[in-house]
């Protein structure tokens, strides 16, 4: 169903990273995905989960004499922890379901 | 100049503004920042290495998604029909004025070998190859001029696929397609000599080694840098004078068709670029949108209130 919203794997990943500790930058989530997410694909999966409306960002603040261009912080939107929680619930369901249940 | 100055100047003018701010610039801050948060070279080495490596491999994802988004699609299918034409228009004229009416061919050749180099033109011509040959590279700056044109500015990456599109068509044209018309045209002029001849001559059979033009990409590259032929077995050091201009020819036709690949990105990117050129002047007289520099950065405003 087209409708319905679509969720990989790696954007479950970042998703549950992201609703158990907060904001993270993008490397932050490599790091503690423990291998689940590459920093070379890590901002293409964030601004396609951007698009879809389950994350948003702000760039950090600028501090003091830094160079460059500021970083990016995720968070989730409501959507997004509600996309998550509910394909979660569905993940539990369905793991309990038994061969000779159906 | 910053670290990763140059990778960001390559992302703005590359990919969609949307792209570039929501995927690349996050890579770029991250290579900056962790260049400079690390201790010594090494671990500043490491960083170049991880940010460089995410950073080409995001900009991929982009151009490929820029390319593929529906603005890019409209002008790849703008630029192929202008293609088509162009293609179709010096077929025509090529088999109406060179392999139709033997006077005006007389003609066209004699006016092709008055002009310098257009003499290439005139042999391709003899053998149905010059729309093949030349027609292709040339297609392309009225293709790219026309789309760019009829679609207005879009991201870079949709012109610049439709470049490499018609490099590669060139590339397969002038190196595999002419050269095997070339060969056809060869054996069907022996299959109706040895007819004519009616069984009363032996005629030998073609040495297309002797024929660079005949031969297709790897075949031109091997003869390129193939040693001197020595044919006769008794006499090892002796080159037959037939083949002695052969690896320089096989050079010849080599760099030839390298510069047909050179000619067909050029013709795309001057049609492009000139098409962009018209295209803001227009749009400037018109008064449709203005552009201002905003911290280095190019920034369309649309409107004569300069409403964004």
């Amino acid at each position: 169903m087209s409708g319905h919203p679509r969720i990989s794997r790696t954007e479950r990943a970042i998703l549950e990273l992201l609703v158990s500790e907060g904001e993270l930058f993008g490397l932050q989530l490599v790091e503690r995905s423990r291998g689940v997410l590459k920093r070379g694909t890590v901002y293409v999966t964030l601004g396609r989960m951007q698009e879809k409306g389950f994350v948003e960002s702000r760039t950090e603040p600028p501090a003091p004499g830094a160079i460059g261009l500021p970083r990016r912080l995720y968070r989730p939107t409501a959507y997004g922890v509600g996309v998550f929680r509910a394909w979660s619930r569905a993940a539990r369901a369905i793991a309990r379901l038994q061969p000779h249940e159906a | 100049m910053a670290v990763g100055d140059a990778l960001h100047r390559i992302g703005r003018n590359l990919c969609s503004c949307d792209l570039c701010g929501r995927v690349l610039e996050p890579v770029i801050a991250d290579l900056q920042h962790e260049y400079e948060h690390a201790d010594g070279a090494a671990e500043r080495f490491f960083a170049l290495l991880g940010g460089y490596a995410a950073f080409w491999r995001s900009f991929g994802w982009c151009l490929a998604r820029d390319a593929a988004a529906r603005e890019s699609r409209r002008y790849l299918g703008s630029a192929s029909v202008a293609f088509l034409i162009v293609v179709g228009t010096l077929a025509l004229s090529e088999i109406l004025f060179l392999h139709t009416l033997q006077g005006v061919r007389n003609v066209v050749l004699r006016v092709l070998s008055w002009v310098p180099y257009l003499s290439y033109i005139g042999w391709s011509a003899r053998i149905n190859t010059a729309t093949l040959t030349f027609g292709l590279p040339l297609a392309m700056l009225p293709a790219l001029l026309y789309a760019t044109r009829r679609r207005g500015i879009i991201t870079p990456s949709a012109a610049l696929l439709a470049i490499a599109l018609g490099t590669i068509l060139t590339t397969a044209s002038s190196g595999w397609i002419a050269p095997a018309v070339v060969r056809w045209s060869v054996v069907a002029e022996r299959d109706r000599f040895v007819v004519a001849l009616g069984g009363r001559r032996q005629v030998p059979p073609i040495d297309f080694d002797g024929c660079p033009d005949c031969r297709a990409w790897p075949d031109v590259i091997r003869g390129a840098r193939a040693p001197l032929k020595h044919r006769y077995p008794g006499y090892p050091t002796y080159v037959a004078p037939e083949d002695r201009g052969l690896p320089a020819w096989y050079r010849s036709v080599l760099r030839e068709r390298l510069l047909l690949i050179v000619f067909a990105i050029l013709a795309g990117l001057i049609g492009w670029r000139l098409g962009l050129a018209l295209e803001r002047r227009q749009a400037d007289d018109d008064g449709v949108f203005r552009t201002r520099d905003d911290g280095g950065r190019r920034v369309v405003v649309v409107g004569e209130d300069g409403e964004d």
